[in-house]
């Protein structure tokens, strides 16, 4: 089940990301998105874990009382909306942009969603399942793609190593670390798993795991392309894996890296309807979620398809300007709001003890 | 009741996953069928007097090219490739024009050669960059040259021996590097690379086009195919750029020269007079090694360069008793080729300087090892410096095989 997380989020943190002012460094901005994304977890995860039987629709509106629960419980509803939207319209652009120019973004939007909602109309389950079988031919296409790099793997142009300070190194792990804010879907998984307090563990296994993904991937675009030509490019590692031709035979294996990615944001979109529909369903008190999906699932293809105009605008999206700001309002605050309701109530409950 | 609705429901189910997944993998959105493409596998690029691109296409016929049709299925020969030409005021406005002059619709996804005229290269190859950067069709892993010549007569004359004359040169330039490593290596993504780092100018291969080529040209109709085919083309030496223009050429010895302190000969030939033994030896040379560091003592910036080679005797055209123990013949041998070696590079260090072009990207070391000093010397200043950096050349050879013979060869 938390394999799910695991790939998902590896494979939304596109290096761009990474190596937007990092440049031959992105590979120490990538170690120190851990440590941020693992802090996110235990953000997150550590709360969830406290209240086992419910999502967090239910422990806000426990915590908070039910109309201020409402507001915070919205909130987290818009970020997997929002999450979602923009990681199927990434996708769809990669595909528009690398392969097919001429198909229409609503077509590969509309796809992935009817996939998700399909998934998710069939439960929790069965998108871990899924997840299980898509996840090691994941990482093996992810591999491949890395080994195929290697052909072309230049360790010069990671130098100089850290010269720079430690600014550009920040600067590069801040959209990376919010991108962690979608271990939100955690707080929606938690009362779902079969053991709820393992539940924090395997999600910070998978936080470790999906770095040494982010870490090869940074490396390899930067070793291939060299630091100035991976910082300007839109999808780094799927140019990488493009310029690589290892045989006469075998080339063109830019293929493996969006297959992976379509596995990736399958699951991720399907998890986050999910979320989403479990979420607004609990909201609404409806006894089941599976009412919402259809309906959820055209508001979020007009959303991907419609938020943003062109891809400079979506890349937008992820400038630690935009997305630190969003992360912040739409999860940590909330978050932190709610913790410090839990410790008040905990402290009360001491009292009366006592 | 139940289970027949749950059975219909999976049936319907598959079946939606089974449309839904053949729909979106089969590929292109609007039909485009490979029957209606046509694949170039060479694309030249030129510039005219008034600044308008122009772009020639080398598209191989398959049918010919497997074999299937070489004479033509009607009786009539048909050609094995064609060329066509467009212009425009930018590059990708002068690759739009040849559509309206092809039957079918072009898709660059296999070009596989870039050839550059010393014209556009000289103003300035940004553009064609720029193309190859931002196109979804064309990829990084061209090999890139520039030619000496015309372009016309080169793609309009037939390669010896080669269907498609695109895809033999493909293999000529990656060929043309094992056995002899005078010319640079010359895919488009390394010389991008170069050309992205601080105090590193890159070089592209030279290819120099033949007067053959214009009388083997298919457009003159006094040619028979096969008849005296004479090679068209030779790819020598290096083309050097500064930024994204060409500054100037180099020939063969200070192109290998270039190549030695980069690190890049994979083999190289040498001939060595003995006058003693009035005759000549060809030695051959494998690179094994290369070492360059930068030396820096208070003010004074120079880099170190150091490299070993491994050499093998390939012939001798009189009589030099080369005996297991004779160590002198190995050592003047040796010394030989060390100076040979030492004078390529010396050759090409003071063409790069004439050029102002640090082709062996000692800048781009400094900037790797020592970052700091980098940062006082300041990129505009590097050229300047690079003019009188200290460069201490540290060759070593062993001569190890003598061939499959140990003596020379002696009639009596």
């Amino acid at each position: 089940m938390l394999f799910i997380i695991r790939s998902t989020v590896s494979i939304a943190t596109l290096p761009v990301l990474t190596t937007g002012e990092a440049a031959q460094d992105a590979w120490a901005s990538s170690l120190l998105v851990v440590p941020g994304t693992v802090l996110i977890v235990l953000l997150v995860g550590g709360l969830g874990i406290k209240f086992k039987e419910m999502t967090v629709v239910e422990y806000s509106a426990e915590l908070l009382g039910r109309p201020l629960g409402a507001v915070v419980s919205s909130l987290f509803l818009l970020v997997f909306l929002h999450f979602a939207a923009t990681d199927i319209r990434v996708y769809a652009e990669v595909l528009i942009s690398g392969f097919t120019p001429k198909t229409p973004i609503p077509f590969i939007v509309g796809i992935v969603i009817a996939l998700a909602v399909i998934a998710s109309q069939l439960g929790i389950e069965t998108i871990g399942r899924m997840a299980d079988v898509l996840t090691p031919l994941f990482v093996l296409f992810i591999a491949l793609g890395i080994l195929g790099c290697l052909v072309t793997f230049d360790i010069q142009h990671l130098e100089p190593v850290l010269s720079r300070g430690s600014m550009p190194i920040i600067s590069g792990a801040l959209t990376p670390t919010a991108l962690g804010a979608k271990y939100l879907t955690l707080a929606m998984l938690i009362p779902n798993t079969t053991k709820p307090s393992k539940a924090l563990t395997y999600a910070v296994v998978s936080v470790l795991l999906s770095g040494v993904v982010l870490i090869a991937v940074a490396t390899s675009a930067v070793a291939v392309l060299g630091a100035d030509l991976s910082r300007n490019t839109v999808f780094p590692f799927f140019k990488a894996l493009r310029s690589v031709r290892i045989t006469q035979l075998i080339q063109r294996i830019e293929a493996l890296a969006v297959i992976s990615w379509g596995y990736g944001v399958f699951i991720d979109v399907s998890l986050l309807l999910y979320s989403g529909a479990k979420g607004l369903s609990q909201l609404l008190g409806l006894d089941d979620y599976r009412v919402l999906l259809l309906p959820l699932a055209v508001i979020w293809g007009f959303y991907a398809v419609e938020s943003h105009d062109t891809l400079l605008e979506l890349m937008h999206v992820y400038r630690p300007s935009t997305l630190i700001p969003f992360a912040t309002v739409m999860v940590f605050v909330p978050y932190i709001v709610l913790w410090i309701a839990y410790l008040i109530r905990v402290r009360r409950s001491h009292g009366e003890s006592g | 009741m139940t289970r027949i609705r749950n059975v219909c429901f999976r049936i319907t189910l598959i079946a939606l996953i089974i449309s839904i997944t053949s729909v979106t993998m089969t590929g292109c959105w609007n039909r485009r069928e490979p029957v209606g493409l046509l694949f170039p596998t060479l694309l030249g690029f030129d510039i005219d007097e008034t600044g308008e691109y122009i772009v020639f296409a080398q598209f191989p016929n398959p049918t010919v090219a497997s074999g299937a049709a070489a004479n033509g299925g009607g009786g009539g020969r048909s050609l094995s490739f064609w060329v066509n030409i467009g212009r425009g005021q930018t590059p990708y406005s002068a690759l739009k024009d040849l559509a309206l002059t092809t039957s079918r619709l072009i898709s660059l996804t296999h070009v596989t050669v870039l050839l550059i005229s010393e014209k556009l290269a000289r103003q300035g190859i940004g553009p064609i960059v720029e193309l190859f950067l931002r196109n979804h069709e064309l990829r990084l892993i061209v090999r890139t040259a520039i030619v000496e010549g015309s372009i016309t007569d080169l793609l309009e004359s037939e390669l010896p021996l080669e269907p498609t004359p695109g895809l033999g040169m493909h293999r000529m330039l990656e060929f043309i590097r094992d056995e002899r490593s005078q010319i640079p290596e010359g895919n488009l993504l390394e010389k991008l690379r170069e050309m992205a780092e601080p105090g590193h100018d890159p070089m592209f291969m030279r290819m120099t086009v033949l007067p053959a080529a214009k009388e083997q040209s298919f457009t003159d109709p006094g040619t028979t195919q096969g008849e005296m085919a004479k090679p068209i083309v030779k790819i020598h030496g290096s083309a050097v750029f500064r930024k994204d223009k060409m500054v100037g050429w180099l020939d063969d010895h200070e192109s290998a020269g270039a190549n030695w302190v980069l690190g890049t000969i994979s083999r190289a030939t040498y001939v060595v007079a003995a006058p003693q033994h009035d005759c000549l030896v060809t030695i051959e040379l494998l690179q094994r090694s290369r070492e360059v560091k930068p030396l820096i003592s208070g003010d004074e910036i120079g880099v170190n360069v150091k490299i070993g080679a491994v050499a093998r005797v390939q012939d001798i055209t009189g009589r030099i008793p080369v005996d297991r123990d004779d160590r002198e013949t190995v050592e003047w041998l040796t010394q030989e080729v060390v100076g040979h070696i030492e004078n390529d590079v010396q050759l090409a260090l003071s063409k790069a300087r004439e050029l102002g072009a640090d082709v062996f990207g000692f800048g781009n070391l400094i900037y790797r090892k020592e970052p700091r000093v980098w940062e006082q010397i300041g990129e505009d200043r590097w050229h300047e410096l690079f003019q009188t950096l200290k460069v201490n050349v540290d060759v070593e050879v062993h001569v190890r095989r003598p061939g499959l013979v140990i003596s020379s060869f002696t009639p009596r």
